[in-house]
């Protein structure tokens, strides 16, 4: 998995210039949720104890995981929180499918195959250097935006 | 119908407990299956005689006592030792392993990794640090941007 800033900055990209902040901060949590989930528990318990965890990172279990998360909110936000919580999670799939290790660890089509394939663009911690830089563009965007609106 | 099904409040507590009892559902399943497929550690130690001599892959583990001939991989309680080139890693540093399962050696015990390949991940523990700090940030803003409603979650207010 790339960081979970990295993860956190394309999915801003994604929804920044249309999403109203609650909406946007919605999106940036559905981006860390699939990590959340599974690597949380793998670190504070064991790789074997972790595997229950697992399709918390496959598009099935983030997609019963998005509907039960969109339960606890109001009826008037529900779908859009799923919604929202949903295409974060599509974004970080998608990065996370694009990097490279010994195996894949993501079953992309849990629970009917465990084929885990990856397109072993990066190395899993090929981001983290490139952090500063991704901040930086955050906080340019922002601030031009953000002028932008206040001018009349 | 769909919109009855999944969106209204009727059922709501019905629904979240049948998302609930899918997901455990689904975790089972994974346990199940993914035991044999991609054994962890903890099955290696657990069943050693069902994957000797079998090659296996572990993915992102801490690493302790490195020496010239290897290293140990460290899984919450479990312990397996690797042997192999590793003077590319350094000690502590977190790695992933392929390599070879024998769990006896000339008749007796082995239980250790070899013939591996060792990938080190020096980066990791910023990864960790960078990602914690991601986490909770966002959850600052959100416990800003949300708040209890009548009946549910909702914005505070809508900018």
């Amino acid at each position: 998995m790339p960081d979970l800033v990295t993860h956190t900055t394309a999915a801003w990209v994604c929804g920044r210039a249309w999403l109203p902040r609650p909406g946007l901060l919605l999106l940036l949590f559905g981006a860390q949720l699939p990590d959340l989930a599974t690597r949380v528990p793998a670190i504070l318990l064991d790789h074997a104890q972790a595997r229950w965890v697992l399709p918390l990172h496959t598009p099935v279990g983030l997609l019963l995981l998005c509907l039960l998360l969109a339960q606890a909110f109001t009826v008037t936000w529900r779908r859009r929180a799923f919604a929202l919580l949903m295409a974060g999670s599509g974004t970080h799939l998608l990065l996370d499918a694009m990097q490279e290790n010994l195996r894949g660890s993501y079953h992309w089509f849990f629970p009917f195959s465990f084929w885990n394939g990856q397109l072993g663009w990066f190395a899993i911690e090929a981001a983290v250097p490139t952090i500063p830089v991704q901040l930086a563009v955050v906080g340019v965007v922002e601030f031009m935006l953000r002028r932008r609106r206040r001018e009349p | 119908m769909i919109d009855a099904l999944l969106w209204t409040d009727r059922g709501r507590g019905v629904r979240a407990a049948v998302f609930v009892a899918a997901l455990i559902g689904s975790g089972a399943y994974a346990e199940r299956h993914l035991a044999g497929r991609e054994p962890a550690i903890a099955d290696l130690l657990g069943d050693p005689g069902r994957f000797d001599g079998r090659r296996v892959q572990l993915i992102t583990h801490a690493t302790e006592g490195r020496d010239a001939f290897g290293l140990t991989l460290v899984d919450g309680v479990h312990r397996l030792r690797v042997d192999g080139e590793v003077g590319h890693i350094a000690d502590g540093e977190d790695v992933s392993v392929e390599g070879l399962f024998l769990a006896s050696l000339d008749g007796a015990p082995a239980n250790r990794i070899v013939q591996s390949r060792v990938v080190g991940h020096p980066l990791r523990p910023w990864k960790k640090a960078v990602s914690g700090t991601a986490f909770v940030l966002l959850v600052c803003l959100m416990w800003r941007a949300f708040g209890r409603r009548e009946g549910g979650i909702g914005p505070c207010r809508t900018s």
